[in-house]
């Protein structure tokens, strides 16, 4: 089914008021705590290495097109830019997707003006390298090499070519920070990456890069969501356990519920 | 020949597709299209002109609609069921229906193609028809109704119909007999005859509440359009870049040369060969084809397939690397990954083969042990991850759906 | 003018094997070959992008209808110019917004991304952990199955608390729990990263072949 059940609809709502509520607590200047996430600390040291190398930035949003998870990756990017630019160290974005070419030269140019570098600002310094997986991987490789750059970031969806990309990274010297909210490529970026954000560690990058109310009370709010999904988990498996003492063959309504939610 | 829609029809949708938006003969489409581009004109030159606070509410309220037309596709209950009671020789019957959104038929439909005709090509646009409403739904008369040896008639009773232009139902039941007409009562009901006597049926059909499910495929069919069309960007930053090694003669000048005649030849020859699809291999091939296997068989597909294979060197010095870390974290993902490994070839296999399957050490067996690693581990801690990022993801989303979202992008002057 | 399929097959196998061995170059380093090749990878990858988005989307989807008077594909092609106004400082905030309404469409899908992803995902934890007899058709549950149970629940659970950022780690419970989180999560990518190994080779392996195949075609007759 495409649509969703009432128990569906009911446990958006929850999530969604969660999230709202938490802002709002950070709005109203509540100091709400977050942990720190060791590679995001490393995010400025990491441009820093760069610019005393005197070398680039690469920033690789891997191969999302212009979606939730780039968009997180782009508000980075501007942290870099604004970092660099400062000392006119060049940050490289090679993408996959034309449609991210404008927000990426946007937030490169306001990182520039924002720190008065406008005229080391280089439209040029985002690179489509086209929508094939192994072509922009190819592409990558190459610029890691001939621009020798000084630090890498991988922040996206990245697929079997991570380790393409992380190991040229290696080999030129580079530090390097991957994050991606997906599990599929963290064994290789652990393997072959200085820091390495996992998960969802990923969508709190901007809140603690920033210290942003909004941002944290968000993360606050993402938590109260996992509280909700753990307490779905146990009170589901107590009532499988209750069904096994009742030798009750059916699933019990929880599970109806969530299987016939929507999807 | 009706086609079936799984979603109810839009708000609106057949009236639009009905009385404006059919194709016009060549003079009219022109002025239309004209007119198109001289409202868009219009559209922008408004845009313009509104305030730095206008531009950012104007841009606010725009995206919130966006994200309201999928959340209400989501969202509303598309009134695809129907369900009720009967009551039949004393006994209560349950009643469940499926409801469809079929096109009524054609009455002239197109003569089939004679035998060894080649179909015609299908038109993009063809005359779209009323869309009715149909049920099919069964009254379960016995507890054996959901059996496979269950008997029509006798353990359920197969009820169909279409919905009237006032709302009503006209239904019919399909018993052994063949179909019956259900005689509508004047307290909302059916009269229902069974072999095992006759009854009433109440039925509660769900409203169609989703007016916007219709129109998301005609949605999908425009984004398409307007991302194809952002190609450009890229070929535009593509020439940028090599233009000007090129042009300015620039170190590395002849790879920018080698990206033109990739990229060109690709272009030219690749839409040049669209209409030789079906070409006989064994036989002579025009030039253009040729030219077109040669850069598709002999530069794209080994070039994709061999960069994948780097992958082969790549994880060993990748492994080494993680090897050489010395931290427990380090160390424990070292040693699964080499279980892990060694479990998947017969030589690891050789190691713990004389561990006898039936002995209860048997889950000792290296083979054992990998897939319970991969199974149980590996899927709770994905799925563990799964949650946090769909968490993340979520929250996201609602800031950018109430332009909530701080950061690089978002949240800047207009 | 009409190629033979043998040239064509000749000429494919030739450029075919320069290819690979100007990519497998760059695992010695990086060279001018590979620096060639790279380049027309690029090219020809972006050129056949620009060949499929036409023959699956621009042609069958705007043009043909275009020609056949379906008028109103135009107006998505009109709002596709407001990406280009990024080339100018005045009209530059038309993008922002054409960009902000597609992120605004992506929001709206993420509450049915979150249901079809998440919610069969937490039904498929509501794992049995008391053993029993098969009844009817529903399996028997042992006590191997409980403990793997225990266990596929005890990584979830710890994986989640290590992903909770507002709780302080110094509770004893929630640091210690955390911490079995990030080393059954160290568990979990080493086994990923182990099974992808032989897949990794067995590529390589199929590329090598293809090299060896090639040379005995074209030089072996």
């Amino acid at each position: 089914m495409e649509f969703a059940n009432p128990f569906a609809v009911l446990l958006m709502g929850v999530l969604a008021a969660f999230i709202l509520y938490n802002i709002r607590r950070g709005n109203l200047g509540r100091q709400l705590f977050i942990r720190e996430v060791p590679g995001v600390a490393a995010i400025d040291e990491v441009v820093g290495r760069a610019v005393e190398l005197g070398r680039p930035v690469l920033f690789s949003t891997g191969l999302g097109g212009i979606d939730i998870v780039t968009l997180q990756a782009i508000t980075v990017i501007g942290h870099v830019t604004k970092l660099a630019a400062r000392f006119r160290t060049r940050v490289i974005v090679p993408t996959v997707d034309p449609m991210a070419i404008p927000l990426i030269e946007e937030v490169q140019r306001e990182a520039h003006a924002a720190v008065g570098a406008e005229e080391a600002y280089d439209p040029a310094d985002v690179r489509f390298l086209s929508g094939e997986q192994f072509a922009y991987a190819a592409g990558v490789v190459g610029i890691l090499h001939r621009e020798k750059a000084g630090a890498t970031f991988f922040f996206g969806n990245f697929a079997a070519e991570s380790l393409v990309l992380t190991e040229n990274g290696q080999r030129v010297g580079a530090v390097q920070i991957a994050a991606s909210p997906d599990s599929g490529q963290i064994p290789f970026f652990l393997a072959t990456c200085d820091y390495v954000i996992i998960g969802e560690e990923y969508y709190a990058v901007t809140a603690l890069m920033s210290g942003d109310p909004v941002l944290r009370g968000s993360v606050v709010g993402q938590d109260y969501i996992k509280l909700v999904l753990l307490g779905l988990i146990i009170l589901g498996v107590v009532l499988t356990a209750w069904s096994i003492l009742q030798a009750q063959t059916e699933p019990h309504f929880l599970s109806r519920w969530l299987e016939g939610a929507g999807g | 020949m009706g086609g079936s829609y799984p979603y109810p029809p839009g708000l609106g949708q057949e009236w639009l597709v009905q009385h404006l938006f059919r194709p016009l003969p060549g003079p009219l489409a022109l002025l239309a299209v004209f007119g198109c581009v001289a409202l868009f004109a219009l559209w922008v030159w408004g845009m313009m002109r509104l305030s730095s606070g206008g531009r950012r509410r104007v841009t606010a309220i725009c995206t919130f609609l966006a994200g309201l037309f999928y959340a209400l596709a989501f969202f509303l209950p598309p009134g695809n069921v129907a369900t009720g009671s009967a009551e039949i020789g004393g006994q209560r019957a349950k009643f469940t229906a499926d409801i469809t959104w079929d096109e009524i038929p054609d009455p002239n439909p197109p003569a089939p193609p004679a035998e060894g005709e080649e179909p015609p090509e299908e038109p993009s646009w063809r005359e779209p028809r009323p869309i009715e409403r149909n049920l099919t739904g069964r009254l379960e008369l016995t507890e054996l109704a959901n059996e496979p040896t269950a008997q029509d008639g006798r353990d359920f009773l197969t009820i169909s119909g279409k919905q009237n232009a006032d709302g009503t139902w006209a239904l019919e039941s399909l018993g052994p007999d063949g179909p019956t007409p259900l005689v509508a009562t004047s307290d909302g009901g059916y009269a229902v005859t069974t072999a095992a006597g006759t009854g009433r049926l109440q039925m509660r059909v769900q409203p169609a509440a989703n007016i916007v499910k219709g129109y998301e495929a005609p949605l999908a069919n425009a984004l398409n359009i307007l991302g194809g069309f952002a190609i450009f960007l890229g070929l535009i930053n593509l020439s940028l870049v090599h233009g000007r090694t090129l042009f300015g003669a620039k170190p590395g000048w002849i790879n920018s040369l080698a990206f033109f005649f990739g990229l060109l030849g690709m272009i030219i020859f690749g839409l040049a060969a669209l209409k030789y699809k079906d070409l006989d291999p064994t036989a002579p091939q025009p030039f253009v084809a040729a030219a077109y296997a040669v850069m598709f068989d002999g530069l794209l597909k080994p070039l994709q397939s061999t960069t994948f294979a780097l992958l082969g060197f790549f994880i060993v010095s990748a492994a080494y690397r993680a090897f050489r870390v010395r931290t427990t974290e380090a160390a424990l993902m070292t040693i699964v990954a080499f279980i892990v490994m060694l479990g998947q070839v017969p030589l690891g296999q050789m190691l713990t083969a004389w561990i006898p399957l039936d002995s209860p050490w048997a889950v000792l067996r290296i083979e054992t042990v990998t897939n319970w690693l991969l199974v149980t581990p590996n899927t709770a801690a994905s799925r563990g991850i799964l949650f946090g990022a769909a968490a993340g993801s979520f929250a996201l989303s609602l800031r950018v759906w109430l332009s909530l979202e701080r950061g690089a992008y978002f949240g800047k002057e207009f | 003018m009409m190629v033979a399929p043998a040239t064509v097959e000749t000429v494919t196998s030739i450029v075919a094997i320069l290819a690979t061995l100007a990519i497998l170059s760059v695992v010695y380093r990086e060279n001018p070959v590979y620096r060639l090749f790279e380049h027309i990878f690029v090219g020809v990858a972006t050129g056949y992008g620009v060949v499929v988005i036409w023959s699956n989307y621009l042609g069958p989807g705007f043009w043909k209808p275009l020609t056949e008077g379906v008028w109103y594909v135009i107006i998505p092609a009109l709002f596709s110019l407001l990406f280009y106004t990024i080339f100018s400082p005045r009209y530059a905030w038309l993008s922002r917004f054409l960009i902000s309404v597609l992120f605004g469409l992506g929001a709206g899908q993420v509450f049915r991304g979150f249901t079809t992803e998440v919610f069969p995902q937490i039904s498929g934890s509501f794992l049995p952990l008391l053993p029993r007899e098969a009844i009817g058709e529903t399996p028997a549950v042992t006590w191997w199955t409980v403990l793997d149970n225990t266990a596929f629940l005890v990584t979830l659970l710890s994986v989640m608390t290590y992903f909770f950022f507002s709780f302080r780690h110094e509770h004893k419970s929630v640091a210690r729990t955390a911490r079995l989180g990030r080393w059954l999560l160290m568990i979990a990518f080493g086994a990923t990263f182990g099974s992808t190994v032989m897949a990794r080779f067995s590529l390589l392996i199929d590329r090598l072949q293809f090299l060896f195949d090639g040379f005995g075609k074209l030089f072996g007759g």
